[in-house]
């Protein structure tokens, strides 16, 4: 399985699981099982980055996280994507978007 | 600032915050259990063993010390920045600890995390600290102990010598009526110097030979218990030299006032 790697995943974890979150609230494992699944496996979240991550994100207030229980009948912390969350997803898409089309022009020589 | 509306400059912010740090750590444990509980299932489906899946598991979850260090560290930064109390208390501890750092090796801290730095970036360094400094940190509260022992030795030794001086003035003073008998049937002053003297002496030799067999014994059974703690002989004779200065000083006075003893007064006076 093709799997990114650590660095490249580094800037954009923040970014990915406030898309994980969007739908619905989620705890730690339901945000990687959601990342893989929507990536294709493509993107694994490995090395104890995620709950650093949620922490950073939760710090600055894009998402906010409270213990309830889950489908399984244990006590979980779920996290949502609070409205300032959601208004840095939006902007972090955008950027991402003109980066990324910006990068494959340069190495796939494609045309707007 | 964050949706979790933290009260600022609330009264005892500062312990609460504390208790809360600890909470978050417990939290983040719980939280990471369950994880590493779901994933290690998830493996095992895959065809793991029980025990590779769960090794594995743990190892994408990450080190649960580490993660709750980091994780509390930030928490502890919001509290931080909400609190300036306790972002005093921290600039102090934080340059307290700087300067003690880098008074026992400077430079150490610096080149640990500029090489930390060269591994990961994101790597979270902090109590970068020496063997040594580790070590005196580790000992700081055995060494109170073993100073409050000392003062209480340095006490033991200088109400030992009180004592003395209070046992020989009331020796001396017992022996004013035969001082007197003696100075009246002739004794010279010469005589009753040597006399006083001598007694004090005994006195004091005896004390010492006892207090030193008393020392040998305690010294044995101290080091019986306290690991590196021998015997001092250095120690020993410094005590003694003190008892003996001590004597001295306290035979002085009476022996001064045993010599100015008037016979006709001291007879008097029975």
């Amino acid at each position: 399985m093709a799997r990114a790697s650590h660095e490249l995943l580094h800037g954009t974890l923040e970014t990915l699981i406030l898309k994980a979150l969007e739908d619905q609230p989620r705890h730690g494992y339901g945000i990687v099982r959601q990342i893989e699944e929507a990536t294709g496996g493509v993107v694994a979240v490995e090395d104890g980055s995620l709950y650093p991550a949620l922490y950073r994100l939760e710090t600055k207030g894009l998402i906010r996280g409270d213990f309830g229980v889950s489908d399984a009948g244990r006590r979980a912390r779920f996290y949502k994507v609070t409205p300032r969350g959601a208004r840095a997803l939006a902007a972090q898409t955008k950027t991402w978007e003109q980066f990324a089309d910006g990068v494959s022009r340069l190495l796939l020589g494609r045309r707007p | 600032m964050s949706d979790r509306q933290t009260p600022r400059w609330a009264f005892g912010r500062h312990l609460r915050s504390r208790r809360g740090w600890r909470q978050a750590a417990a939290d983040v444990r719980e939280e990471m259990r369950l994880h590493v509980e779901l994933r290690t299932r998830e493996l095992e489906s895959g065809g793991l063993s029980k025990d590779e899946a769960h090794r594995r598991a743990w190892r994408e979850v990450g080190d649960p010390a580490r993660v709750t260090n980091a994780t509390t560290r930030l928490a502890a930064a919001t509290d931080r920045r909400d609190s300036i109390r306790q972002w005093l208390d921290e600039i102090v501890q934080d340059v307290r600890y700087a300067l003690r750092s880098a008074r026992r090796s400077p430079g150490f801290a610096a080149s640990v995390r500029a090489l930390g730095a060269a591994l990961d970036a994101s790597l979270p360094l902090y109590n970068v600290t020496t063997l040594d400094g580790l070590l005196a940190d580790n000992l700081r509260y055995d060494r109170v102990g073993a100073m409050v022992s000392a003062a209480f030795a340095l006490a033991g030794v200088f109400l030992a010598a009180l004592g003395l001086y209070g046992v020989l003035s009331f020796a001396v003073n017992a022996d004013r009526r035969e001082i007197g008998v003696r100075l009246a049937l002739g004794a010279s002053r010469a005589h009753v110097a040597r006399l006083v003297a001598l007694r004090a002496g005994r006195l004091t030799v005896i004390g010492l030979l006892l207090g030193a067999v008393g020392s040998w014994i305690a010294g044995r059974a101290i080091a019986a218990v306290v690991e590196g703690a021998v015997p001092d002989a250095g120690i020993a004779v410094a005590a003694a030299a003190t008892l003996l200065v001590a004597a001295v000083v306290a035979m002085l006075a009476p022996l001064a006032r045993a010599v100015r003893i008037d016979p006709l007064e001291a007879l008097r006076a029975e």
